[in-house]
């Protein structure tokens, strides 16, 4: 099935490229039988327990090694049903965007390359899927058209940076080691100056494509360049591919000073991201600038839960890094395919555009308000689950007063950028006209996302299981 | 006796149980009566009328009520219903003078009730939840709560220093409502003085002497106050609130143990009061209306001489009554009951030289209004139909003393020639007294006579306390941040790619120390 | 009564509210009839249900139902007596503010939006009323939130948005400091249902300070919605909504959400004894007191009629709290009954004051001379309300005001009896003025914006109608106390269940 997983979009990707007029059909095929089978592996998996699987029958160590369990079948639904969301809603906006035919193939390679990145337990091969899934980010956003050329240039200088950055590390570590595997290098781990700086060197190079403060630079500008869908789905998955990479790194492969020396700057950077992240965001001027700073705020929350995870070695706040994720992942695609909407028929990148949207656009708008409810982190939604874990796991620890105030005032932060479109939207006073008749199919499209990531406090005590299961 | 308990709240009820009740239900009822009948011919071309009929009703059924009450909370309904809606009839005119004079009385209504209320509150927690005046007898006082009651019920009785609004709002009022105000209501203190405070209780006793002496005060102010002021109806307020001032005597007499021989004379004294007053007032307004015929005197000196306690009428046996109480009263050292009984005999002096004044403040009105326009004219059906009404309250007043059980003998006791000297001297000396006064022209310099009190200014810094204009408001922050941001964006680096790979580099470095 | 549906009662009066409330969001604008009997079919469900189940827990029973949330907490439903007490209130005072609001918005846009987060508030307000373990609570607490913030800024205009952020920031941050509380205690002791004596004594020697952080996490949290003194700064902003909304929000949803929060968190979370011991009372209780007196002392100086009443909020509010934070029986009746009597009177004043504005275009005090002869009606009603408030005698307030000041004596607070006549002089202060203008000034000119709404009437009959109602509730309310259908003698009952757990 895993095989199935990887070769189908492979598969897709080539006949698209050879038949092209069907290629939104091909996609869209692909990614709806590939979430059928994700969410099979994912029962399959919750069921059996973790499944491994070595390319070509190859003995251990040689061969390329995968590995499914359950978090890496969560986000492998999670990256194919966003996928299918995604390409419905640029499908169903096809005749109005104009979204170039590159779009179908690419993304259908990046769905592949997170595929196989969620299931990679090896250094090189995860090494293999982040290169592939920087640079099809990179001819992604540069769909746009002239205006995204220079920020998709300067996406993939410092993509081709940290990836560089990571291989250097990797070959450090193959130099020491002799093995690329990480539960291999875990079990002969020695923390010396070699493992340091190989650790260095990736999570550096990792942070700088996870867009991890003070490394975010290149994000707002790419991901707000981007055409909708695309940013739709750089925002919510693929900065999430190094993330991934950084937590193996730490929590598995790393000893136990190294990750005590190293926490509190993850935690800080966490937190500082969700400052400025969310600062940036309260005073952008454009509404996809908006969404995309408050994607680098709350890939601080990650941050901030793998360093307070690295400092307590508490199986919640680790469900809480993913839940984050997750809750993250289905917002932030629902945000940015409302804004998206909403900017096409409104006509305009500015936030004052948003003006009366309440009436003029409800139903997107009404996506965009419920996303954001999650970003915040209300109750009932995914957000909440995962700010609720990572309290749980806080106040467990006993004494801690500084994280959980400080959780309060980014989640301020964040209720503040959210509401700040939301009230500008019931502004009746002088409300902006939409250029034409606004689509009802797309703004259900981007609703969809926003009411899952509600629906997940529907499956929150599974969730909070599995995942917290996956850290023991 | 009607059982509310089950609807209202527990211990609920109205009736007339006790003969201090039902005789002040009959002569508050006559007297409301008779001043709305009073009022039919005197309002019938006022503005407002209906608005007068409402208030006026319901300030009669909180009147009525409060007396009917077998509990304190309906009593307590009764008495705010009363005070508030008297507020209706206060402001009735609406010049300048009936406002102010209705905002210091609202004002004062609304804290007594208030303090009324705390003391209500603190009974009724002593009591352990019980409510009606049966179970209160039972339960000791404390000091405060005797202060809260004292108060909060003072200010509606009207004796110093509680007395202030009096002056102000009786004058403002329409006749008969300043009848009843007089009359009727501000008996209801008096009788929640005597409903509230159990007699007999021993921290009462302490009160009782000081009360007495508050009393007498009282009475004296009551009188010197009025001689500086010229109008009619100003005069008798204070004679109110002289007269409030025996009868705060009388109440704290009932304080004591020897209450079942008090009350009588408590109730003879406010049945009498209230008749005399609301006749007076009644008369004061036709007065200041029209110029009025001759034999019209009659109904202001029946009244008057009636309060002056002349020999023969309901005041001498009230007055003797009161003496003889006075002297049996057992008394602290600092006072002597000689004294008392002597003070007694100037207050009678005093009543006699206020009701003097106030004839001749009357006649003064009465030359005024001739010489404006004219002798009395034919008297109309409404001059009739008030008249009327007076008769009625001076019928009712000549028959008190005779043939009412607990005034008859009292009555009785004074007919005897030692009596009547006792009682008719100190009328003769103010005879003499104002006849000397008038001879040599004793005068205060002008200035002092009509002033305005100084409660009013009270009043009107309590309004703008109240109502002020603007308060403190938290001081906002202006601070220009725009500036300092742009100051901040411009240090962002324009090179995206330069500057992060140089901060990847640094960061390396940096873990590198870290680690 | 077969025992299966019972259980879903609870759901059932949530969703009375709420289907009609999503259905009328698809409605489009003309569809005034379907919208108006939506709304009303939605009102008599509810009204029917509650009283099904205000009859069974007055016989003794407790309703329950429950939906796997987070670990160890549940998402409860629980219907006991104290939650029967706000709910029964929101229902009836839905039903009035419905049909006031059908009146107060003929012909103006944007009515299925107002009507559908109308019922989602009444909604979320309901299901906190019922919610039974904290997690739930937080929860509705959060949904109000989000339900309540369109309805503030309903008119779209600067002001109504500026106050619409306002509020936004106020509640948003304290239910996040809810959050944070909430997810402090249950890391503690779990989220347990709400049970009478509270469930935090097993660990109250051991973990002192962290419950006081608790406990003054989670105050600040209700202390926003009802508007204890440092978090009160939205509720006056929040006066440009419309008169129904703002009747709803200072009246009973809520306000009265963070009030009633209170209370379950004192009496069924914390408990009397553990308060106790953790000294916690005092400090809620003096803050409560301050913040009685501050609301008055503020109402003074405003000329806007519902900004005065605002802030009378403000200040009325604060006796439920003084109430609860007595720990006394009698205080805590007095506090309960409070609740639901301020709410009525409150929402009195607010229909008045919108009767004023729509008719006569009256927004601020000094223009409402000789009002009461031109609208008697709305004027008795307001005079009953803001006699009400004062604390006369016979009125819904003299009871709560009675009990609170029973309550101070019998648990040793003479202090706050002095409070209580202090404000009681401030509330005569502040309400007097207007009723004298009312009733004894004479009109000056023309009125700003007058409107005839109603041939006979003074004005619509759906606009006097709901007023008229509430304000015979005061009298009555205030009347038959002792009867067994009074408030008073819910909050008894309440007091009685709450008081003997032992």
């Amino acid at each position: 099935m895993m095989i199935l997983l990887l070769v189908l979009p492979l598969l897709s990707a080539l006949l698209m490229l050879l038949w092209p007029r069907i290629a939104p059909l091909l996609a869209l095929f692909s990614a709806a039988a590939s979430s059928l089978l994700a969410l099979q592996l994912l029962l399959q998996v919750a069921e059996q327990g973790t499944r491994y699987w070595l390319l070509a029958g190859w003995p251990s160590g040689l061969a390329i090694a995968w590995q499914a369990d359950t978090l890496s079948c969560l986000l492998i639904l999670l990256s194919t049903v966003l996928q299918l969301l995604v390409g419905l809603y640029a499908f169903a906006t096809r005749s109005r965007d104009k979204l170039s035919q590159g779009f179908w193939p690419l993304s259908t390679l990046l769905q592949l390359s997170l595929t196989a990145l969620w299931l990679s337990r090896d250094l090189f091969n995860l090494y293999v899927c982040l290169e592939l899934l920087g640079l099809v980010a990179v001819a992604l956003v540069s769909l746009s058209g002239r205006k995204a050329i220079k920020p998709a240039f300067n996406y993939l200088l410092l993509s081709l940076f940290g990836s560089l950055c990571y291989l250097l590390g990797v070959v450090l570590l193959y130099g020491a080691y002799g093995l690329l595997d990480i539960a291999g290098l875990a079990s002969q781990w020695q923390a010396g100056w070699l493992s340091n700086s190989a650790l260095l060197l990736m999570s550096l190079g990792l942070m700088l494509k996870a867009a991890i403060w003070p490394l975010h630079a290149w994000l707002p500008a790419a991901h707000a360049a981007a055409p909708a869908p695309v940013s739709a789905l750089l925002s919510a998955l693929v900065v999430k591919g190094p993330l991934f990479i950084l937590c193996l790194l730490w929590l598995q492969l790393a000893s136990t000073s190294q990750a005590q020396a190293m926490a509190p700057l993850f935690a800080a950077a966490g937190l500082a991201a969700l400052l400025f992240g969310g600062w940036s965001a309260l005073r952008t001027p454009f509404a996809k600038n908006l969404v995309a700073y408050s994607t680098v705020a709350q890939l601080g929350y990650a941050t901030l839960a793998l360093g307070l995870m690295l400092t307590f070695d508490q199986p919640l706040i680790f469900a809480a890094l993913w839940l984050f994720v997750l809750a993250h992942a289905l917002a932030k695609a629902a945000c940015f395919l409302a804004i998206g909407e909403m900017s096409a028929t409104l006509g305009g990148k500015r936030l004052t555009i948003l003006k009366g949207a309440s009436q003029t656009m409800p139903l997107a708008m009404f996506a965009f308000a419920v996303a954001g409810g999650s970003l915040i982190g209300l109750p009932p939604s995914g957000g909440f689950l995962a700010k609720w874990a990572l309290l749980q796991g806080l106040w467990l620890q006993g004494e801690q007063l500084f994280w959980p105030l400080a959780l309060v005032f980014a989640t301020l932060l964040s209720a503040a950028y959210v509401f700040r479109v939301v009230v500008l939207a019931f502004d009746r006073a002088d409300p902006v006209a939409p250029d034409f008749a606004p689509q009802l199919v797309p703004q259900w499209l981007a609703l969809l996302p926003a009411l899952a990531v509600w629906a997940m406090a529907l499956f929150s005590e599974p969730l909070l299981l599995l995942l917290r299961l996956e850290a023991l | 006796m009607i059982d509310l308990s089950p609807w209202l709240w527990p211990g609920a009820g109205l009736g007339l149980v006790t003969e201090l009740q039902q005789v002040w239900w009959y002569f508050s009822l006559s007297l409301w009566l008779v001043a709305a009948a009073f009022s039919l011919a005197f309002m019938a071309k006022a503005a407002h009328k209906r608005r007068y009929w409402l208030f006026f009703g319901l300030s009669f059924a909180g009147n009525m009520l409060l007396i009917g009450a077998l509990d304190a909370i309906s009593f307590y309904l009764g008495f705010s219903v009363m005070s508030l809606s008297a507020y209706g009839l206060v402001v009735h005119s609406g010049d300048k003078t009936a406002r102010r004079a209705g905002r210091l009385y609202l004002q004062l209504a609304i804290i007594g009730e208030l303090l009324l209320f705390a003391a209500l509150i603190l009974r009724a927690s002593a009591a352990d939840g019980q409510y009606d005046w049966q179970s209160w007898q039972q339960v000791p006082l404390d000091h405060l709560t005797i202060l809260l009651t004292i108060t909060g019920l003072g200010l509606k009785a009207g004796f110093w220093p509680l007395h202030i609004w009096l002056p102000q709002a009786h004058p403002a009022a329409p006749a008969p409502a300043s009848a009843v105000l007089s009359g009727a209501m501000i008996k209801a203190g008096v009788l929640g003085l005597v409903m509230f405070l159990p007699a007999g209780d021993p921290l009462l006793q302490y009160w009782v002497p000081y009360m007495v002496c508050l009393g007498f005060f009282s009475a004296g102010f009551g009188v010197l106050a009025s001689l500086l002021y010229r109008q009619p109806k100003v005069i008798l307020a204070y004679s109110s609130v002289s007269q409030v001032g025996y009868i705060l005597i009388l109440v704290a007499l009932a304080w004591t143990a020897n209450a079942a021989a008090v009350l009588p004379v408590l109730i003879a004294y406010a049945a009498h009061h209230a008749f005399a007053k609301g006749a007076l007032f009644l008369f004061a307004g036709v007065n200041a209306k029209q110029p009025l015929p001759g034999y019209w005197q009659l109904f202001f000196w029946l009244p008057a001489l009636a309060l002056m306690a002349i020999p023969l009428s309901g005041g001498a046996a009230i007055k003797t009554g009161l003496k003889s109480l006075l002297s049996e009263m057992s008394v602290p050292g600092w006072l002597n009951t000689d004294i008392l009984t002597g003070l007694l005999t100037l207050g009678a002096l005093l009543t006699a030289l206020l009701f003097l004044h106030l004839a001749a403040a009357l006649r003064q009105q009465q030359r005024e209004l001739t010489s404006r326009y004219g002798l009395a004219p034919a008297p109309g059906f409404a001059l009739y139909w008030q008249g009327a009404c007076l008769l009625v309250l001076l019928l009712v007043l000549i028959w008190l003393p005779w043939q009412w059980q607990p005034m008859q003998q009292l009555s009785l006791q004074t007919l005897a020639w030692p009596k009547i000297w006792a009682l008719s001297f100190p009328l003769f000396l103010a005879v003499l007294l104002v006849y000397i006064a008038r001879w040599r022209q004793w005068r205060l310099p002008a200035t002092y006579y009509d002033r305005n009190s100084a409660v009013l200014l009270w009043s009107l810094w309590l309004k703008r306390l109240y109502q002020p204009q603007r308060q403190w408001q938290a001081p906002r922050l202006k601070f220009n941040w725009r500036a300092a941001e742009r100051a901040l964006n411009r240090l962002a680096p324009a090179n995206v790619v330069s500057s992060s790979a140089l901060l990847l580099l640094i960061m390396l470095l940096a873990g590198a120390a870290f680690l | 009564m077969s025992p299966f549906w019972l259980s879903y009662l609870p759901l059932a009066i949530i969703l009375s509210s709420l289907l009609p409330g999503l259905i009328i969001f698809t409605l489009k604008e003309q569809q005034v009839k379907l919208r108006i009997s939506l709304n009303l079919l939605g009102v008599t469900v509810k009204l029917i249900l509650v009283l099904i189940m205000w009859q069974a827990v007055k016989a003794g029973d407790i309703f329950y139902f429950s939906v796997p949330f987070l670990p160890g907490a549940d998402l409860v439903l629980q219907g006991d007596a104290l939650s029967l007490l706000f709910v029964v209130l929101s229902s009836v005072l839905w039903l009035a503010t419905t049909i006031y609001a059908i009146g107060y918005l003929e012909n103006s846009p944007l009515r299925s939006r107002f009507f559908g987060y109308f019922s989602l508030c009444v909604s979320a307000t309901v299901g906190l009323a019922l919610s039974g373990n904290l997690v739930s609570f937080l929860l509705f607490y959060e949904l109000l939130t989000l339900a309540t913030f369109p309805l503030v800024v309903h008119r779209g205009t600067p002001q109504s948005l500026a106050a619409g952020r306002r509020y936004l920031a106020y509640t948003l941050g304290g239910g996040l400091l809810l959050l944070t509380g909430v997810a402090l205690l249950h890391s503690l002791v779990q989220s347990p249902q709400f049970v009478p004596g509270g469930y935090v004594s097993a660990v109250v020697s051991e973990h002192s300070g962290l419950l006081q952080l608790a406990f003054g996490l989670m105050i600040a949290g209700l202390g926003v919605k009802a508007a204890l003194l440092p978090l009160h700064g939205w509720l006056p902003q929040a006066m440009v909504a419309p008169a129904p909304v703002s009747a709803l929000l200072h009246a009973v949803a809520v306000v009265k959400a963070g009030a009633f929060g209170i209370i379950r968190l004192v009496y069924d979370v914390f408990g009397v004894e553990s308060m106790q011991l953790l000294q916690l009372a005092e400090p809620l209780m003096l803050l409560a007191a301050a913040t009685i007196l501050y609301g008055s002392w503020r109402a003074l100086a405003q000329q806007d009629i519902k900004r005065r009443l605002a802030y009378s909020t403000i200040s009325q509010v604060s006796y439920i709290t003084v109430g609860v934070a007595m720990l006394g029986p009698l205080a805590a009746v007095g506090g309960l009954v409070h609740l639901v009597h301020q709410g009525v009177m409150k929402i009195t004043l607010f229909f008045c004051a919108g009767n004023y504005a729509e008719t006569l275009g009256v927004h601020k005090i000094n223009e409402l001379n000789g009002a009461g002869r031109r609208m008697p009606l709305t004027s008795v009603a307001f005079t009953l309300g803001a006699l009400g408030m004062i604390g006369i005698p016979p009125t819904a307030g003299f009871i709560s005001k009675w009990y609170l000041g029973l309550g101070a004596v019998a648990s040793d607070n003479q202090l706050m009896l002095l409070v209580f006549v202090f404000s009681g002089l401030l509330n005569a202060a502040y309400f007097l003025p207007i009723i004298y203008r009312l009733w004894f000034l004479p009109q000056r000119g023309s009125w700003p914006d007058e409107q005839r709404l109603s041939a006979r009437l003074e004005t619509h009959w759906m606009l006097l109608l709901p007023m008229l109602f509430t304000a015979l509730l005061i009298i009555l309310m205030g009347l038959f106390a002792s009867t067994g259908i009074s408030p008073l003698s819910w909050a008894e009952l309440i007091v009685e269940r709450e008081f003997s757990y032992d």
